[in-house]
């Protein structure tokens, strides 16, 4: 009996961690996962994040240093310059298209306003997601200083995705560009609303509500807000191609996302997540993540 | 030294993980090597297959826990491949260069499969499908040119730890290797 256990003990265990791992993989396949992050996944997020710091320092300084004297200094200080003013513009252009378009009331114009007020917190981005097969990424700011899961991140040029994990010092944001994510989007030209479908590559798909609906190369898309997950008005990208093809159920249309997320450095969280967020992540500081943002606002 | 050989190889694709974290931010993922994975292939020839088994169990799931993928996922991949090279490192006598390259890409192939077949299963969406076969075996090239550097750095590094149970004879029965 003793030597049969010895011969087959391998494989019986071999069965016994097949069977764990793919039940855990059952239970916990949502990528909004409860947002109460166990120990071992805090800890190791306080580990990496230093580590990666680190790392990130000899890495930057080569392929800064391979920019700034291979290719073309001058040139590219100024390119830098202009690319700054120009972001300034285009995100004054939107605000003022977007009032515009969107009422046409001042009223209305003040609440959108409004509702962008909500306290950002400036966060570096220190890494990628570990496996080749999902895109996510790791800021240096974590639970100590109330980042929770389910709160939108967003860049200068536009949204980045949202919080999934987080640890005292590190999160990790799934961006939109997952397959996994998923968020409505509306033209802000004609109206016509969409689902926003990350696809893994570099583009975004718009899958339309409405099959024939009024989508234009060169249309800017931005949140809607329904979702409850990210607030109404952020930018999202601009539609590249748009799909005719009859033998589709559904008309879906290329999205350029507005961050450029191969070159991304800083992104900032928004403090405050969406009503579906907040049913998603159960945890007790949620109310006080609404209180401080409140404060802040006033 | 089983005990150093285990510790070390959780602890060093726990570090490769955090380096190619850093790295994927800077150059496409499909070309940085999946050291972690290739950690749990060379360790087929130093750890008892039990103790093995749960190791690279264990990094599997250090790599769920940083990444977006469901837990169990990298898990139950590793736990495959180790248990494949184990099954076919005397067969195949994988401590010969020559041979051991082939089979990474082999392996790394047909994990790059597994994977896109469980998350068919599961029902969650990666990019797989989007690299297609070719990114595939774009990752599964770059993991076995980069194996024999892997392999020859962790092979230096356990002159230091002593052999741990590497023999010629694999018999999961008695566990003499």
């Amino acid at each position: 009996m003793r030597d049969f256990f010895k011969k087959v003990r391998l494989l019986l265990l071999l069965v016994l961690l097949i069977l764990l791992t793919l039940s855990s993989m059952l239970v916990g396949k949502s990528p909004h996962r409860s947002g109460n992050e166990n120990f071992v996944q805090r800890l190791l997020f306080d580990i990496a994040s230093p580590v990666q710091s680190v790392i990130r320092i000899p890495i930057r300084f080569i392929l800064k240093t391979w920019e700034d004297y291979v290719h073309l200094i001058d040139l590219k200080s100024e390119n830098e310059v202009l690319k700054e003013r120009l972001l300034v513009q285009e995100k004054e252009i939107l605000e003022y298209q977007e009032a515009l378009v969107s009422s046409g009331h001042l009223q209305r114009l003040a609440e959108m306003r409004a509702d962008f007020q909500i306290p950002l917190l400036p966060a570096k981005i220190v890494g990628q997601d570990v496996s080749p097969w999902f895109r996510s990424i790791l800021l240096e700011r974590g639970g100590d200083r109330l980042v929770r899961g389910g709160m939108p991140v967003v860049a200068d040029t536009g949204l980045v995705g949202i919080i999934t994990a987080t640890s005292p010092t590190t999160s990790r944001a799934m961006l939109i560009l997952d397959s996994q994510s998923s968020l409505s989007g509306i033209v802000q030209r004609s109206r016509a609303r969409g689902l926003v479908r990350g696809t893994g590559t570099r583009l975004l798909d718009f899958v339309l509500m409405v099959r024939g609906d009024d989508v234009q190369q060169g249309d800017v898309v931005l949140t809607s807000g329904i979702d409850g997950i990210y607030p109404q008005g952020l930018k999202i990208g601009e539609i590249s191609r748009v799909n005719y093809a009859d033998d589709r159920l559904v008309q879906v249309a290329e999205l350029d996302p507005a961050v450029d997320f191969g070159r991304m450095e800083q992104v900032f969280i928004m403090e405050k997540r969406g009503l579906t967020m907040d049913l998603l992540f159960e945890d007790s500081n949620g109310p006080e993540i609404d209180k401080r943002s409140k404060k802040k606002v006033r | 030294m089983a005990n150093g050989h285990s510790v070390t190889v959780i602890l060093l694709g726990f570090l490769a993980l955090i380096v190619r974290s850093t790295f994927v931010s800077e150059f496409p993922t499909l070309l940085i090597p999946d050291v972690s994975f290739l950690l749990v292939i060379i360790a087929a020839g130093y750890l008892k297959p039990v103790v093995g088994i749960l190791v690279a169990c264990l990094l599997g799931y250090i790599t769920d826990l940083l990444s977006e993928s469901p837990a169990g996922y990298h898990a139950f991949l590793r736990l495959i491949v180790f248990y494949l090279t184990v099954t076919f490192y005397n067969q195949f006598q994988l401590d010969r260069l020559f041979v051991f390259v082939p089979f990474v890409f082999v392996i790394s192939f047909f994990d790059s499969i597994g994977a896109w077949i469980l998350v068919n299963l599961i029902g969650t969406k990666t990019v797989l499908t989007l690299y297609g076969v070719g990114g595939m075996m774009l990752l599964a090239i770059v993991n076995a040119i980069s194996a024999p550097v892997i392999k020859g750095l962790y092979d230096f590094l356990a002159s230091f730890l002593g052999k741990g149970n590497r023999t010629k004879a694999v018999d999961f029965s008695s566990e003499s290797r």
